[in-house]
């Protein structure tokens, strides 16, 4: 025990040693401060950076639920730098701390093995078991734990394959709205249950929901399921998909879409599209009736895209995430842009028809999920106020757009003109709408165009203008057709109706209100909506028939849009659900 | 054995703990601006020169560690050619391409013609194999990083007991066939994707692989190289090359004095007693023994193959097409309510659900076969080791154990007639110079 203690305290003495075990601590000591200082970046990237992100989250949900609030908006934006400077610190500091960790791990290791050297002993081996019996018992026991490792495997696999049930024969609820088949058949089918363009699928204004309501009152509340605020002010329309409403608002200074919850109005979120350069919004001109969100925002089941007056164009996803911006050019409009978008698939179609003279006009395909041009084509006319539509003639999925002086038609599966037909001039701004097999395209105060466009098999053919009606024509409402008829609703509230066949007027009626919401039809139920509120009721006959009429007391300037069972209106600041209760 | 079970415990919540990290998020930045993402450009793959030199000092260090071990006979210089292989092989190089994951990249050209093994890949596969047909398993002693690292930290070896060694190296059975399994049906290269030193070679920020890189060496403190010995399915495939090696590590240069330094020494396990002739009374019962492990064996493989059967869903779970076909399963079905990344790529590739479900189901075809076959493969192991077990072999001396020893030499410092040889060299070198 002396003889212990004696060599110790040589050991101790041996200067070597003591830098030795010197080293050790100091090693030992910076490796756990490096290890912990680690551990501690590690905890604040992967718990405190989840609590701001949370934060963040919530105050622009905030943002998003109060409406604009510049203060909240600069909080979040600071909140937001620092968060994400001081996470790069951090992971600066972790690639650094690693770095360091690892060598004095390597310096703690050295160490370890110096110190050791002072306490090599000479080994002294035990006297040696009888190693056949050792052997024997080594065996069995080797024996039973492989035995021991299968049978836990087995069980494991037992267990395993037992709880995992391949799921199957599950209706499913949801689909890719963009998928392949989907083009085929799907998403067009999918597209036409809901709303999602400027008067609805293909753009025709024909309402595909039964069970529509007939009957509302503003003053009792009949009917009327819900009324919200909108934020913003514009004359774009309501779309729908789904349970979501989505409608855009614009002022000098905002640019937004809404998307609000069909069930009972809530608003789930705003998106907000930023400005173009103040240098260029100073050379747009918007006139009062036009605004700055006249354009109706479009949606194909995954994205929701919105364009301004000012040419910027936003997509969100369904939850409101923004997905990308694009700028196209402040649009030289004499009135102000109002065309509304249109989509098809996972295309975003923009007619950016501008300036007083053809030249500056192009139609632009964009990837809605990325934002990417795909394709897009000088269009031969000035600015108008039309909007593109994509619809089902021939056969054949077709853009069509109006503009002084064509109406051309674009393929909607590739970058071709497919036809285009000398009809128009002036100032356009009624929608084309396609029926039973004829595109009808409005000049406004002068004719409606009825065009037979070319079969799929009569390729470079050139469409037919199969008749021309003329008589006051609307410079703001677009046509509606059921096939039979084709009816034009004046500004001032002149009603014309015409034949499909040869284009002769059945009947012109004056119905003594304002109109600038494009008329829909429900049913055999014309639906016509005055700027002052009042819904008439016009049955779609060869003969003039009004069936009655409902008041809402508010100003509305956008078409009305549709989902099961329900009508959506937009007032001057409010939004309305209309649907038939029990 | 309690040390033994605390550093079992501690790898086994070590592991888990590994499991449950949660990923990493923070929200990307929303540009509103017309800021344009500039294209992403790849930087051009190592040289041809590079990956020369790479297989080159591959080369160069395996025939270094093979004269080392045969002919030097220095575990001095093999530590060091060990440390220079951790430098070079795994700080300098960064761990890839090493032999161990390079084992993925060979199955994965065999399965997938659109994949091009690079030449670096088979010729890291290749050459430490063939090493071992010559001199056993000369690179796992001196030239992989993997162990050279854990040998750094072997400070207080503990023996694990046969019985336990046998069982425990079942786990790197089950993970070799696993990690063919995967690689073969493209679910990804298993064995690089759990490195577990490969964090700190990159110095990379991923939390669950530092602390399963920390937990191997904390274990490898008391256990001698853990992951070589009971992880590694590359180590798997050398043993078997040093079974049939032509050339195997010898302990002694002369003949043995039956010491038992040797046996202290090695912190592996690897050697082994001499044994007598089995006891004529017991040899009908473990001739009978031996004669039904034999029987048992297509019974044992059929066993795993019915479990890799059974398990092959959980197999595939990790699959891309799998997974994402489940994702979209749940989100159509209503049951998942929130959209991931999978479901929003999903969704802008255009892709229909029903383009989902062949793929889903070819994959789970190959993996039903792959799973089966794998686990024929672990029950024809499971078998082969029970037989192994039961054989009585008679040796003469203390041997290193052809498959097991690492060719680490360290029982060649320990051996007294070692050391005698090199005094006699010393003294002869002595000798010569105050002659000259």
């Amino acid at each position: 025990m002396k003889d212990l203690s004696e060599s110790k305290y040589l050991l101790w003495q041996n200067p070597r040693y003591q830098a030795a075990v010197g080293s050790l601590i100091v090693s030992a000591v910076f490796t756990a401060v490096a290890g912990l200082l680690l551990a501690v970046q590690v905890y604040h990237l992967k718990v405190t950076d989840e609590r701001r992100s949370s934060k963040l989250e919530s105050l622009r949900a905030a943002y998003r639920t109060a409406g604009p609030d510049e203060a909240l908006a600069e909080e979040i934006r600071q909140l937001d730098t620092l968060y994400r400077r001081d996470h790069l610190a951090r992971l600066q500091f972790l690639r650094r701390g690693s770095g360091l960790f690892v060598f004095f791990g390597a310096v703690l290791i050295g160490t370890i093995g110096w110190v050791r050297s002072f306490h090599k002993t000479v080994p002294h081996p035990q006297p040696g078991r009888e190693q056949t019996a050792l052997q024997i018992q080594t065996a069995r026991r080797a024996r039973l734990a492989v035995s021991v490792v299968l049978a836990a495997a087995a069980g494991g696999a037992l267990f395993w394959s037992l709880r995992v049930q391949p799921a199957a024969g599950e209706e499913p609820v949801r689909s890719n709205p963009l998928s392949d088949t989907q083009t085929a058949v799907a998403w067009w089918e999918q597209m036409k249950q809901n709303w999602p363009v400027f008067r609805g699928p293909q753009g025709c204004g024909i309402c595909p929901f039964d069970n529509i309501p007939m009957e509302w009152d503003g003053a009792s509340g009949k009917n009327i399921r819900w009324k919200v605020p909108v934020n913003l002010a514009g004359h774009s329309s309501p779309i729908v998909w789904g349970n979501r409403i989505f409608i855009t608002g614009a002022d000098t200074n905002r640019q937004e879409l809404y998307c609000f919850s069909t069930e009972d109005g809530t608003l789930l979120w705003t998106g907000s599209v930023p400005l173009a350069p103040a240098s260029q919004r100073q050379e747009m001109t918007v006139i009062e009736d036009t605004g700055y969100a006249a354009p109706t925002a479009a949606a194909n089941g995954v994205f929701a895209a919105a364009i301004f007056a000012d040419g910027q164009v936003g997509c969100f996803d369904f939850e409101g995430r923004l997905q990308w911006v694009r700028s196209l050019g402040v649009p030289i409009s004499a009135y102000g842009y109002a065309s509304s978008l249109t989509v098809y698939e996972n295309r975003l179609i923009v007619q950016m028809d501008q300036d007083y003279e053809p030249g500056k006009s192009k139609l632009i395909v964009l990837d809605m999920a990325t934002g990417k041009t795909l394709w897009e084509k000088a269009r031969p006319v000035p600015n108008s106020w039309t909007s593109p539509t994509v619809v089902e003639l021939n056969g054949r999925r077709q853009i069509l757009t109006s503009g002084s002086p064509w109406v051309i038609a674009y393929d909607a599966e590739a970058e071709a003109e497919l036809w285009r037909l000398d009809c128009l001039s002036g100032d356009v701004a009624p929608t084309q709408v396609a029926a039973a097999g004829l595109v009808f395209a409005v000049e406004p105060y002068t004719h409606l165009a009825a065009i037979r466009p070319p079969q799929s098999s009569e390729a470079n053919q050139p469409a037919q203008l199969v008749w021309k009606a003329e008589g006051s024509m609307p410079d703001i409402c677009s046509p509606i057709s059921n096939g039979l008829l084709v009816w034009t609703l004046e500004t001032d509230g002149n009603l014309e109706c015409y034949d499909v066949q040869d284009g002769s007027r059945l009947y012109s009626e004056d119905l003594n209100a304002m109109f600038q919401a494009s008329p829909v039809l429900v049913g055999d139920t014309l639906l016509l909506l005055s700027t002052k509120g009042k819904m008439m009721r016009i049955k779609a006959d060869r003969v003039f028939e009004k069936l009655g009429e409902n008041e809402l007391a508010d100003t509305f300037t956008a078409s009305p849009a549709f989902g099961p069972g329900r009508i959506y209106l937009r007032g001057a600041k409010h939004l309305y659900c209309i649907q038939a209760q029990p | 054995m309690k040390r033994l079970a605390l550093a079992g415990l501690g790898l086994g919540l070590g592991i888990w703990a590994a499991a449950a990290q949660a990923a990493q998020r923070f929200p990307p930045p929303q540009f509103e601006t017309d800021y344009q993402i500039p294209t992403v450009h790849l930087s051009p793959p190592r040289e041809a020169l590079w990956e020369a030199l790479d297989a080159a000092v591959l080369a160069a260090a395996l025939s270094a560690a093979s004269w080392l071990v045969f002919k030097k006979r220095s575990r001095r210089w093999i530590a060091a050619l060990s440390v220079f292989s951790l430098l070079y092989f795994g700080f300098w190089r960064r761990g890839c391409i090493c032999s161990v994951g390079a084992l993925g990249n060979v199955v994965l050209s065999l399965f997938d013609p659109s994949y091009v093994l690079p030449l670096t890949a088979a010729v890291f596969f290749l050459l430490p194999l063939l090493f071992g047909l010559f001199f056993g398993r000369v690179f796992c002693g001196a030239v992989c990083p993997l162990g050279a690292i854990q040998d750094l930290v072997v400070f207080r070896p503990l023996s694990v007991p046969f019985w336990l060694e046998t069982a425990l190296r079942m786990i790197a059975w089950i993970y070799l066939a696993a990690a063919v399994l995967m690689a073969a049906a493209g679910s990804g290269l298993l064995i690089c994707r759990y490195d577990p030193f490969v964090s700190f070679f990159r110095l990379s920020l991923n939390t669950p692989l530092w602390i399963l890189g920390l937990l191997c060496l904390g274990v490898g403190v008391f256990i001698a190289r853990p992951y070589c010995r009971f992880v590694c399915p590359y180590g798997l495939l050398l043993r078997q090359m040093s079974r049939l090696s032509f050339w195997s590590v010898r302990i002694t240069p002369d003949e043995c004095i039956q010491c038992r330094l040797c046996e202290e020494a090695c912190p592996l396990g690897a050697i082994e007693p001499p044994t007598a002739p089995w006891p004529a009374k017991l040899l009908p019962a473990e001739r009978r023994r031996l004669g039904l492990l034999i029987l048992l064996l297509p019974l044992l493989m059929a066993l795993g193959g019915w479990i890799g059967y059974r398990l092959h869903p959980v197999l595939a779970a990790g699959h891309p097409a799998v997974a994402l076909a489940e994702q979209v399963r749940l989100w159509q079905s209503g049951k998942m309510t929130e959209r991931t990344d999978e479901i929003r790529a999903w969704e802008t590739s255009g892709k229909p659900a029903e383009s989902l479900w062949p793929q889903e189901a070819a994959v789970l075809q190959k993996f039903s076969l792959g799973g089966l076959l794998a686990g024929i493969f672990v029950g024809f192991a499971a078998g082969v080791k029970l037989i192994q077990v039961s054989i009585h072999r008679v040796r003469k001396e203390y041997q290193a154990n052809r498959a097991g020893c690492l060719a680490c030499g360290r029982c060649f410092a320990f051996c007294p007639r070692q050391q005698m040889r090199e005094k006699a060299r010393a003294v002869s070198a002595e000798k010569k110079q105050v002659e000259g």
